[in-house]
């Protein structure tokens, strides 16, 4: 099925071999162990930059992040309240797990639970959709002077990244306005897809034109552009430079085809579904196999205001499919061990319903969860009170789900990074790693 | 696009007859001509009156009255861009600046520099030199008019004999008058508004859109823009500032936490849930605020449509139950539900204190009275609705925060910094740059009656602007002291609309025909009685006009190119689908504010090499490659290519490389030249 990964082809070898030419002589990383078996998925990974101090305890290689876009509904998916004046019309079912309930349009999640370790006690410091956003993506409050990275450019810093040719970071429906590097710079800066079905444009250069002549315009450019670079000592400028050379060296790599879901079965592009959530799931999926790092996949629309009761079990059943296919998918493959799969949202909504049938913003209480990347499954963490107003048990802040996300990964969540001005951040802002979800 | 005529255009150009060109120069000047179609009547200019049109329709007044007579200019007949014979809908002409304005406009600048070297003076920064002609051409053009101005243009500015500071001048208004002012306007300010051709649920929202462009157009003072968002009531076809509250329907605290931000620069929304935890704002004052737009409604007519349509919604519960029925009537009763969406205050609606509520300065579910936080305490009378005393209250010129952030917003726009950064996020603790200059601007803004166009003919007239750019990093930390404009990338928009400018004969030609056609098909009106088949002909009348044989989609196809419609991102939908140029390069999906971004990354870059765009500029019938075929020799071809793309001549290295490009490769040469500076960083920064 992934015969774009084996590597007992001869061409197969001889584009390593120039991935590796290429790559060495512009990034300077040893890409040792690479080019083996089918081995590079399974190889530790070689660090850009990044100092491996602290002893991983998770066994995570790599995140799938799903964002759930709009503020998801706790009551209607991970963390009902069966029984009170809460939860309104959506019924419970059972798990798999005893005792663990989920909202009516979660049946294919429900018997996954034993591999889910559900997070009711998440609590975040703004109804604001913006702020919130902000915070979830990047685990800072926003403020004025700084521009904050988000995890996977964090991730990327911190651990490198596998594929020297695949950039470290894809968001796939994402709206992009909190995925950015910030003030690590340009050179981590997420690649959006738009459309999973499309994958990546503009990726080939016209048929008319050969690797001689494209290298022939270059030339062209940076002579003619030599005068501007030195004149502009400039982040943005130098960053772009520096994309240029990514961007070659991506149109010239066979793993561009890990964007491709074209090449997937019919069977396995059906059990996704069919809707942009779902083929975007299996494109994490692919890219994870190709060595991508953090993929955030996006699903919209939560902002349920109005008529939830309508509006919100298509898009439910959307998630139910799609996330459930990439746990089976990662399982069979034998990589649901090494990729933690995080879903997570700004904040929850309020119990009880609003007059126009839906629910408001809620900060103080809302849910997460995490699978695979060392996870025990089966596990609910953290509670609230009988209503799902505040948390009574083992709040989790995002500094401290971001911090989980790192250890899960062997990052040390304390470890500083500087900005361009001197201040210094951490991955985990501060948090303290859920350690108990561990096996 | 014309071979003719670009024939006779370069030799004016690129010819030896120099005098021939200072005519020219001076006509091209002074009559303000920049590549308008032929045969449009809206060359006649307008003299500044600041409410009629020069094609005699009135723009709308503060009471929020309709603009009349726009029918008559919908009407969008099948184009041949080829031939340049158009006759599409064209949007009233931009208002022309007042030439009575432009002595006190220079005199202010004056001020402005003093003010600026006494700053870097005292802050020892050393000010950057003055632009040349072509550096200032340049960056005026995208600046001003959204578009690097074509090689053309930028040569006949360079060689006008007219002295320099007057030619700048000139310039300056020419390009504030233009529609390319109006165009890149309303994509500045549609990022800051959000705006979107419809909202989630699917209201259409243009007509709030034609409105804003129609504002900026007539330059409608600023406050009036405002206070007519803040205050309109009915619904967005028959008053589209509605357009601006129904952004955020049904959400009246996160469209006061907008407004907020906004217009009055400031950052309230953490108080929504608790005080705010670094500045000085309480979670009371969140809601005093509140209790003012509180009464907000926007189904303030329902029963009256209700009514209206008690017949057909009788009709439909009588037929016949079947899948096909329910989808039918759905589609119906949705279609039914907009005409609806109508803009209102309720009056007694009361707005209590959470439940929950923490602090001692107020008891849980307490009934809270109106009441600002800063600024004068508006008179609040029994017969004026609350949003329009709020809405007076923002506006007012007494207001310490509403002209202070739309000054410092403009100057921003002008400069790449504002005088207070981040413009929306002023706090007690507050650090200004140059307070004597924020103030002098306040004071400007308030001579010129808010008038956004006038205030910036100021801020470009000065030499602080004309200088050339800061080219390093600024330090978001440190002030600035403004030696020189910042080094900026063109936004997504500028950037395609350049495209454009490389592509089309006359990139503003096409405008986009105005959205309330389908609003005005689709509208339910009280007072009337509609059977279920009167509601059924207006669904289908409004899914003709949007679909494949509608207007607009038959005009599109007209302007396309491989699936890429050809206009200018102001006259396209509202934002674009994710995966298109625009979007890619950083315009926002306009969920946030200000959510357009200008940073890098990998796939713009395989858009520039690979992608239809610019891969267009290589062929045949694009202005670019009509004026490089018509220059005589190799030499001149070279520097048409580096002026049309870049706005300089070649350096003397630039050149022989060029030369050996075209010696070697011919046609194909002159491809891989377009394509190489398209590439550069030189080309997408703006010095």
């Amino acid at each position: 099925m992934f015969s774009f990964f084996k590597t007992d082809d001869p061409n197969d070898l001889h584009r390593r071999s120039f991935v590796t030419r290429v790559a060495s002589g512009l990034l300077g990383v040893n890409l040792f162990g690479m080019a083996t078996g089918n081995g590079w998925l399974n190889s530790p990974s070689t660090a850009m930059g990044a100092t491996p101090v602290f002893k991983p305890k998770g066994k995570a290689k790599r995140v799938i992040y799903l964002f759930m876009n709009g503020a998801m509904s706790q009551f209607e998916t991970f963390a009902p309240k069966p029984g009170t004046e809460s939860q309104g019309e959506t019924q419970t079912i059972n798990t798999k797990v005893a005792g663990v309930q989920f909202g009516e349009h979660l049946p294919m999640l429900a018997t996954q639970m034993k591999n889910l370790a559900v997070i009711r006690s998440m609590n975040t410091e703004t109804g604001v959709h913006e702020a919130a956003d902000y915070t979830a993506h990047t685990g800072y409050r926003q403020i004025a002077s700084t521009s904050h990275p988000s995890l996977g450019p964090w991730i990327h810093r911190m651990a490198g990244r596998d594929n020297p040719v695949l950039p470290a970071t894809v968001t796939i429906s994402c709206s992009s306005a909190y995925q950015g590097a910030g003030y690590l710079g340009s050179k981590y800066t997420p690649v959006p897809v738009g459309d999973p079905n499309k994958g990546l444009q503009n990726i080939k250069p016209p048929k008319y034109l050969s690797e001689l002549q494209f290298n022939h315009r270059m030339e062209m450019v940076n002579a003619f552009d030599k005068k501007f670079r030195k004149k502009a000592k400039n982040c943005s400028v130098a960053g772009y430079t520096e994309l240029y050379d990514e961007a070659i060296r991506l149109m010239r790599s066979e793993d561009l085809r890990a964007f491709d879901i074209n090449e997937e079965s019919k069977q396995i592009r059906a059990a996704y579904g069919d809707h942009r959530f779902g083929q975007g799931c299996l494109l994490a999926r692919r890219l994870a196999q190709g060595g991508v790092k953090f993929i955030e996949v996006a699903l919209g629309g939560w902002d349920d205001h109005r008529d939830l009761f309508n509006a919100l079990p298509n898009r439910a059943r959307q998630l139910d499919q799609g996330m459930t296919a990439l746990l089976q998918d990662l399982q069979s493959l034998g990589m649901l061990e090494e990729t933690l799969v995080v879903l997570s949202t700004e904040f929850g909504r309020r119990p009880g319903i609003n007059a126009n049938a839906g629910r408001d913003h809620h900060p103080n209480a809302y849910c997460s969860v995490l699978a695979g990347g060392g996870i025990s499954g089966g596990t609910v963490y953290g509670e609230t009170d009988e209503l799902g107003r505040t948390v009574e048990d083992n709040p989790v802040t995002v500094p401290d789900f971001n911090s989980t996300i790192a250890y899960a990964m062997g990052i040390d969540h304390e470890k500083e990074i500087s900005s361009p001005d001197d201040r210094p951040f951490t991955i985990g802002n501060g948090g303290q790693p859920l350690t108990s979800l561990f096996g | 696009m014309v071979p003719s005529k670009s024939s006779r255009f370069v030799s004016i150009f690129f010819g030896s007859s120099r005098h021939l060109v200072a005519c020219v120069v001076v006509a091209t000047l002074l009559v303000s001509l920049p590549r308008t179609a032929p045969a449009q009547s809206d060359t006649k200019s307008s003299n500044g009156s600041a409410t009629k049109q020069a094609d005699g329709s009135s723009t709308r007044n503060m009471g929020g009255q309709m603009m009349d007579g726009s029918s008559s200019r919908n009407s969008a007949g099948p184009v041949d861009i080829d031939s340049g014979s158009v006759s599409a809908y064209r949007p009233p002409r931009p208002i022309q600046l007042d030439p009575e304005l432009l002595g006190k406009a220079l005199e202010s600048a004056s001020r402005i520099d003093e003010m600026i070297d006494q700053g870097l003076k005292e802050n020892r920064v050393r000010p950057e030199k003055m632009t040349d002609d072509y550096e200032f051409v340049r960056r005026t053009y995208l600046d001003i008019s959204g578009t690097i101005p074509t090689g053309r243009q930028a040569v006949a500015f360079a060689r006008s004999r007219i002295d320099r500071e007057e030619k700048r001048t000139l310039l300056v208004d020419q390009l504030l008058n233009s529609r390319g002012y109006v165009s890149h306007s309303f994509n500045f300010w549609a990022e800051i508004l959000r705006l979107v051709d419809a909202q989630r649920g699917g209201l259409n929202l243009r007509p709030y859109s034609d409105w804003v462009k129609d504002s900026i157009a007539s330059d409608m003072p600023y406050d009036q823009f405002v206070y007519q968002m803040l205050s309109a009531e009915g619904r967005v076809w028959e008053n589209p500032p509605v357009g601006y509250t129904l952004r955020d329907r049904d959400m009246t605290k996160a469209n006061l936490d907008n407004t907020m931000r906004i217009f009055l620069g400031t950052r309230i929304g953490c108080a929504q849930c608790h005080d705010h935890p670094f500045d000085s704002w309480t979670q009371k004052q969140f809601y005093e605020l509140a209790a003012f737009v509180h009464g907000t409604s926007s189904r303030h007519n329902r029963g009256a449509i209700d009514k209206a349509t008690a017949t057909a919604r009788d009709q439909m519960k009588s037929l016949p139950k079947s899948v096909e029925t329910d989808a039918r009537t759905s589609r119906l009763r949705r279609f039914i539900d907009e005409s609806e969406i109508w803009i209102g205050e309720r009056r007694n609606a009361k707005l209590k204190l959470p439940h929950d509520y923490q602090y001692d300065n107020g008891k849980p579910g307490e009934v809270i009275k109106p009441k600002v936080s800063f600024g004068q305490m508006p008179k609040i009378q029994k017969d004026v609705p609350l949003r329009t005393t709020f809405a007076t209250w923002v506006t007012s010129p007494d207001n310490p925060r509403f002209a202070v952030t739309i000054a410092n917003r403009l100057w921003k726009r002008t400069f790449g910094v504002g005088l207070i950064e981040p413009v929306d996020d002023m706090t007690d603790a507050t650090d200004v740059s140059n307070q004597e200059l924020l103030d002098f601007l306040v004071d400007e803004l308030k001579r010129v009656g808010y008038r956004q166009r006038e205030f910036l003919r100021i801020l470009y007239n000065t030499k602080a602007y004309q200088r050339k750019a800061y080219m390093e990093d600024w330090d978001p930390n440190e002030p600035y002291y403004f030696p020189g404009p910042v080094l900026r990338r063109m936004t997504a928009q500028q950037l395609w609309d350049s495209m454009l400018t490389l592509t089309l004969a006359d990139p503003d030609l096409y405008q986009r025909p105005r959205g309330d056609i389908y609003a005005k098909l689709a509208a339910i009106n009280p007072g009337r009685s509609y059977s279920l088949n009167d509601i059924q002909q207006k669904y289908d009348a409004v899914r003709r006009a949007e679909g494949r044989d509608g207007e607009e989609a038959k005009l599109n196809k007209v302007h396309s190119h491989q699936g890429y419609l050809l206009v200018r991102a102001s006259e396209m939908r509202q934002p674009q689908r994710p995966d298109h140029f625009l979007r890619q390069f950083g315009q926002s999906d306009r969920t946030l504010i200000s959510g357009n971004s200008v940073d890098g990354h990998v796939p713009q870059i395989l858009t520039m090499f690979n992608g239809p765009i610019s891969h267009k500029l290589l062929y045949e019938g694009t202005v670019i490659y009509d004026e490089v075929a018509a220059a005589s020799t190799l030499k001149d071809k070279v520097d048409v290519i580096f002026l049309s793309i870049l706005t300089r001549h070649p350096t003397r290295l630039d050149q022989r490389l060029a030369l050996s490009e075209m010696n070697s490769e011919g046609a194909a040469g002159v491809g891989n030249l377009i394509w190489s500076l398209l590439n550069t960083r030189e080309f997408m920064f703006i010095q």
